[in-house]
């Protein structure tokens, strides 16, 4: 039987009492979802003082949209931004990458910041926030921080969260017109670690790349990782600055032989579907 | 701690451990032994029950997460002894064999016709595709749940 240990539980009225909880007990496992908190307790990969769930608070629910911009609280569940009904290019990418996540039941469950919190390298969510150029609202009793989610991912399962901090929200803008978007993760099998998903939005005008932004995740990049193209802005949207890109992106596999594969296939595949998201956002234009 | 969880339209408080999982609150508490415990990771779907209208895996849910909350399980997804088209299609069609997942998948697929009017194969493959069946090799599944779709609810 797997069984979590003998755990303290307390599920706190508002943000603010969170935080205090957090504040005095700094080896809390903060819980909203439960798929990965209560998972891990199981397996006996955490431990914890207290359990801190946030999973009801109603500071961090809803998803709004105002000026532009969206916010995201974190404790909204995985399957309400799958179903939400914004449109647009910035909201289409991450509704893609949040109907990739695990299965219905477990986006039933599972919260947008549980999946931004726990910095498995294979969840879908980060590398289409990394090119929404998201900011993450993070909150402690004492005050707020914002920070790009670029400054967010330290390494595998590591984040820039202190151990007093609630991710409170998770803010972007909608680029709007004329953007295209592409997600993909490609997966050995079922709710396996990702071997890479890409993530990627951009623009192209008169033949020219206006904007472009791709981020890729996954294991064989262990971090959520954004791809440098700010140099092929400007440029005409051409099959020679395709494959330069694809390099740069093979480029950041820390591929190596296990039982996902081959380091060379994984390679492989960072290239395929690289080059399969540039397609789709470049378009006619090639 | 204190935790009321509505069961099938019935109210079950207990005082309970904190790390009592809600799948065994169903089982032990409530004596309803409809939910099986398969994997015990969230992978395998036969756990599924309805917590406030939408399907969840209930070995990775916390009791205490529930407490106030209205659960539906297998013993309630139909009136008394009559069952429901979805599990009226898998009997009929002998569409399972060991049923050790069934609790699940008729929890699930209960669920997703209640909201598609006409689903296609492929919209019923991924909406069981967090229910595991080792039997059937799911082909049989996926025609009784198709054909369940076009019966009058």
């Amino acid at each position: 039987m797997l069984y979590p240990p003998q755990i303290n539980y307390e599920r706190p009225e508002s943000l603010s009492e969170a935080l205090s909880l957090l504040n005095d007990h700094p080896w809390s496992l903060i819980m909203a979802g439960g798929t990965i908190s209560v998972l891990s307790l199981k397996k006996r990969a955490v431990n914890a003082e207290l359990v801190v769930d946030i999973g009801r608070l109603h500071e961090l629910k809803g998803i709004d949209f105002r000026d532009g911009r969206y916010r995201i609280g974190s404790a909204v569940k995985i399957y309400e931004i799958a179903e939400s009904g914004f449109e647009g290019p910035g909201f289409s990418l991450l509704r893609q990458a949040a109907s990739s996540v695990g299965d219905p039941l477990l986006r039933n469950m599972g919260t947008v910041g549980g999946n931004v919190c726990l910095g498995d390298p294979s969840n879908d969510l980060p590398p289409a926030l990394l090119v929404l150029g998201a900011e993450l609202n993070v909150v402690n009793h004492a005050g707020a921080r914002n920070l790009n989610i670029s400054d967010f991912y330290k390494g595998p399962f590591r984040t820039s969260l202190a151990k007093n901090e609630i991710l409170d929200s998770i803010n972007f803008s909608e680029p709007g017109k004329g953007y295209r978007w592409f997600y993909y993760k490609h997966y050995i099998r079922h709710l396996d670690h990702s071997v890479v998903n890409v993530a990627a939005l951009g623009k192209v005008i008169g033949g020219r790349i206006a904007d472009l932004r791709i981020a890729v995740g996954g294991m064989s990049v262990r971090v959520p990782t954004p791809i440098e193209t700010s140099w092929a802005v400007g440029k005409h949207a051409s099959h020679e600055e395709l494959s330069r890109i694809v390099k740069s992106a093979s480029e950041k596999c820390l591929c190596t032989d296990d039982r996902q594969g081959s380091a060379e296939y994984k390679k492989r595949m960072i290239e395929k579907i690289t080059q399969m998201a540039l397609l789709s956002v470049m378009g006619d234009a090639l | 701690m204190k935790v009321k969880i509505n069961v099938n339209g019935e109210d079950f408080a207990s005082d309970v451990e904190p790390r009592l999982l809600l799948v065994d609150f169903l089982r032990d508490t409530a004596g309803l032994t409809g939910t099986h415990v398969g994997c015990e990771t969230g992978s395998c779907g036969s756990c599924t029950v309805l917590l406030d209208g939408r399907p969840v895996k209930s070995c990775l849910m916390l009791a205490a997460q529930a407490d106030g909350s209205r659960i539906i399980t297998i013993e309630g997804i139909s009136k008394g002894e009559s069952m429901n088209r979805v599990q009226k299609s898998l009997s009929e069609s002998k569409a399972l064999q060991c049923g050790f997942c069934a609790p699940g998948i008729v929890i699930t697929a209960s669920w997703f016709l209640d909201k598609n009017e006409n689903p296609d194969e492929g919209e019923i493959r991924e909406a069981l595709s967090g229910n595991i069946c080792r039997c059937t090799g799911y082909q049989p599944v996926v025609d009784a749940v198709l054909k369940a779709s076009k019966e009058v609810k």
